[in-house]
């Protein structure tokens, strides 16, 4: 693509005149050093290897940039979002965003606990340790990153203060408006963890569908394929000695791309978990790139992918052991149905100098159906001895002899299969906190063969 | 049906898996009240007998029928044969990780209730009934809360099996080497359970109620009073009998028949 058409698609000179006066200018100058520099490369394509199996293609003409959306006539309320979340009896604290905008009005945030601060990014550009971040290289290093560091209109901005402590998840809602708002939203979200602090973050990305601006039910009824881009990168900081759990439920409407990007940067005994649960979308990138920055660092990582129709779903996740007595553990299962396709490239870098480094690496596959497809690649770079290092992958169909076991008890074939489904996630899902389990299991259940609940289906 | 109808009769049953052909002729008849043992050696046919009367898709029937109080049994798919009660103790029981033993007895039985026209139990009412049964069967309770069979122990599986033949209260109990690998304590468990899905709440035996007991060896027959002891061998049974046949096998061998235990490493025939 050349420059100038590329530039065109950007519609960056009438986004920047939107924000000359918001906006400080080092941040423009980052934004058009990032624009010029994907209109020499372009979005990401099978060329690069880390885009071998997953195409943008579906984005087709989309424009990438789109004025500021007007939320003006959006009315939205807490219980509203949570509907569209699929969370509906949340009582927690929550932020909303829609289209990348904090709304207070939807949001909970009265009763987050002390020492956790949530704004929104285009409100907190001017502090230090916001404007440090923004200003760092990115660890993603292609056409997408470009789009964000030119184009992100906001984000979430969450800061934990050294020492906090709080069981209870702090709900951040994602949601878009497919068919009204922009055909491309990109964000960026910066979380900052202070010393010692233990805290649990929960994220849904999710459509706004089925509600016109006053409210009531209009034409874009659920599973409407609008064509939109939801795309978000998310940094993560985490000082020495801090306990931090992230879950992501990622339930777009048909017609989304979603690319998420978490990057995190873990200090010394300090310890990441990542939960990535990915349902919605008709294509779904994901790329994990997890620096353990210092000694003892620790990292887990969960994933799950329920995959049906055409859609396609692709996770890559990079750890990088740099320090020694680092950890990592990832565990990623997905089930693959219909035409679906599946992508897991999981590389672990350990390097010189790294010595007992411990990364264990699991990925598992069922593929229901015999179009159903999924590419797994353990990728394992190891400069430095005494480490341990393991991987494996599997890729199966339901076991028949356990279905005959369960139909022989009399539960019908149909059931025997969501029984066994149920209790392959469950393994993941065990790892996920509430509300997000719930949820989840929600989504699961409802084909259960009889009325379940989580805690009483599971071991 | 009608009442002196058997609760199922076997005629010339012929079964095959990959093409070759294991079950070449079977004849059986049992009716309500009666214990069935059918011995044999290793490779005989017996688990294969069993499968297929529970309706393992991997055989396939190529002659012959089964009737089921009344129905034709091979029309049926495994969970409908389930649901009109027939219960298969599997010699090798499944495990099922990540889902709870609980969950799974629960789901089974109001599968089950659900087709005979009984309202399915809640939580509440079924906890009170497995409690009632893990006590019969000094089942530890602790097995409820686990995944199914999960990690279990030989004679763990074998109890779970029993516990599920006590909920699930079929017509046709067959249990497949429901014996091999327990201790006695198992062992009596185990018989404890099968002798009581026999007895009626009075004493008498229950006539609407069969078991089918596959067995390698004589010793749980010393625990299970059978009616009738058959000799299975190659797919087909040679000879049938009373409890005295059982007793002639446990002093003789089967080598009276001409054939040795395959597993025994004679391979004689
Ligand atoms: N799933 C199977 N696939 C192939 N052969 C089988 C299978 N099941 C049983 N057989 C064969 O059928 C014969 C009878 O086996 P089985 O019914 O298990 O005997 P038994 O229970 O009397 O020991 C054996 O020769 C065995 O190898
Ligand atoms: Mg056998």
């Amino acid at each position: 693509m050349t420059g100038l058409v590329a530039a065109d698609r950007l519609g960056l000179e009438p986004f920047l005149a939107n924000r000359v006066g918001h906006e400080p200018a080092w941040l423009v100058a980052i934004r058009r050093e990032a624009a010029a520099r994907f209109a020499e490369r372009g979005l990401p394509d099978r060329h690069l290897e880390d885009w071998k199996y997953t195409s943008l293609t579906a984005l087709g003409e989309l424009p990438l940039s789109a004025p500021v959306p007007d939320l003006a006539g959006i009315v939205v309320t807490p219980a509203r979002a949570l509907q569209a979340a699929g969370l509906s009896d949340w009582d927690g604290p929550v932020a909303v965003f829609v289209s990348g905008r904090l709304i207070p009005d939807a949001s909970r945030l009265g009763d987050l606990p002390a020492g956790i601060h949530v704004t929104g990014l285009s409100d907190r550009i001017s502090a230090p340790a916001v404007a440090d971040l923004l200003k760092r290289p990115l660890r993603s290093d292609d056409g997408l990153a470009d789009l964000i560091r030119a184009l992100a209109i906001d984000g979430a901005v969450v800061e934990v203060a050294d020492r906090t402590v709080s069981e209870r998840p702090l709900l951040l809602l994602f949601l878009s408006l497919p068919g009204a708002g922009p055909a491309a939203v990109h964000l960026r979200n910066l979380f900052l963890f202070g010393k010692q602090s233990q805290v649990q973050i929960a994220e849904v990305h999710a459509a706004l569908t089925g509600l016109d601006a006053s409210g009531e039910k209009d034409a874009r009824a659920e599973g409407t394929r609008a064509a939109h881009l939801s795309h978000q990168i998310s940094q993560f900081q985490i000082d020495a000695g801090a306990v931090v759990t992230h879950t992501v439920l990622q339930r777009e409407d048909p017609g989304c791309v979603y690319v998420g990007r978490l990057e995190a940067e873990v200090g010394r005994d300090a310890s990441w978990t990542s939960n990535a649960l990915s349902v919605g979308a008709e294509l779904a990138r994901w790329d994990l790139h997890v620096n353990l920055a210092d000694d003892g660092a620790c990292t887990i990582l969960n994933g799950l992918y329920l995959e049906a129709d055409r859609q396609h779903v692709d996770f890559h996740t990079t750890i990088d052991h740099a320090h020694p007595h680092t950890t990592s553990r990832e565990l990623y299962k997905g089930v693959l149905d219909g035409s679906a396709t599946g992508v897991f490239n999981g590389k672990v870098l350990v390097r010189e100098g790294a010595i007992k480094t411990v990364a264990q690496q699991t990925n598992r596959n069922l593929l229901l159906s015999d179009a159903a497809q999924i590419n797994t690649k353990p990728q394992l770079e190891i400069f430095a001895d005494d480490v341990k290092c393991s991987h494996g992958a599997t890729i199966g169909q339901l076991d028949a002899a356990a279905l005959f076991y369960l139909r022989s008890r009399g539960l019908s074939e149909d059931d025997a299969r969501r029984l066994l489904l149920y209790a392959f996630a469950s393994e993941v899902l065990a790892f996920v906190p509430e509300p997000m389990s719930r949820a989840l299991s929600g989504i699961l259940l409802k084909r259960l063969p009889a009325q379940g609940d989580f805690q009483e289906v599971s071991r | 049906m009608n009442d002196d109808s058997p609760i199922l009769e076997i005629k010339n049953l012929h079964a095959a898996i990959d093409g070759r052909e294991i079950l070449k002729g079977i004849d059986l008849t049992v009716r309500g009240g009666e214990i069935h043992a059918i011995m044999g050696p290793n490779g005989s046919g017996k688990s294969t007998l069993a499968q297929v009367l529970a309706g393992h898709e991997a055989y396939t029937v190529t002659d012959g029928s089964v009737t089921f109080r009344g129905h034709d049994l091979l029309a049926l798919p495994p969970e409908d044969r389930a649901r009109q009660g027939v219960f298969l103790a599997f010699q090798y029981p499944l495990e099922i990780p990540g889902v709870a033993n609980t969950y799974f007895l629960k789901t089974a039985l109001n599968a089950i209730r659900k087709h005979r026209g009984l309202p399915e139990l809640d939580a509440m009412e079924f906890l009170a009934l497995i409690r009632q049964k893990m006590k019969l069967l000094e089942v530890d309770p602790a097995l409820l809360q686990r995944a199914v069979n999960e990690g279990f122990s030989g004679g763990e599986k074998k109890r779970n099996e029993i516990l599920q033949l006590a909920v699930l209260e079929p017509h046709l109990a067959i249990l497949d080497e429901i014996d091999s690998g327990l201790d006695i304590d198992a062992l009596k468990t185990v018989a404890l359970g099968a002798n009581a899905q026999m007895i009626a709440a009075d004493g008498s035996r229950r006539d609407d109620r069969a078991m089918v007991l596959v067995t390698h060896y004589e010793r749980l027959l010393n625990y299970i009073q059978p009616t009738h002891v058959h000799v299975l061998y190659k797919g087909l049974i040679h000879e049938s009998g009373g409890p005295d046949l059982a007793r002639d096998l446990e002093r003789e061998g089967y080598a009276r028949f001409g054939f040795e235990d395959e597993l025994a490493g004679t391979g004689a025939r």
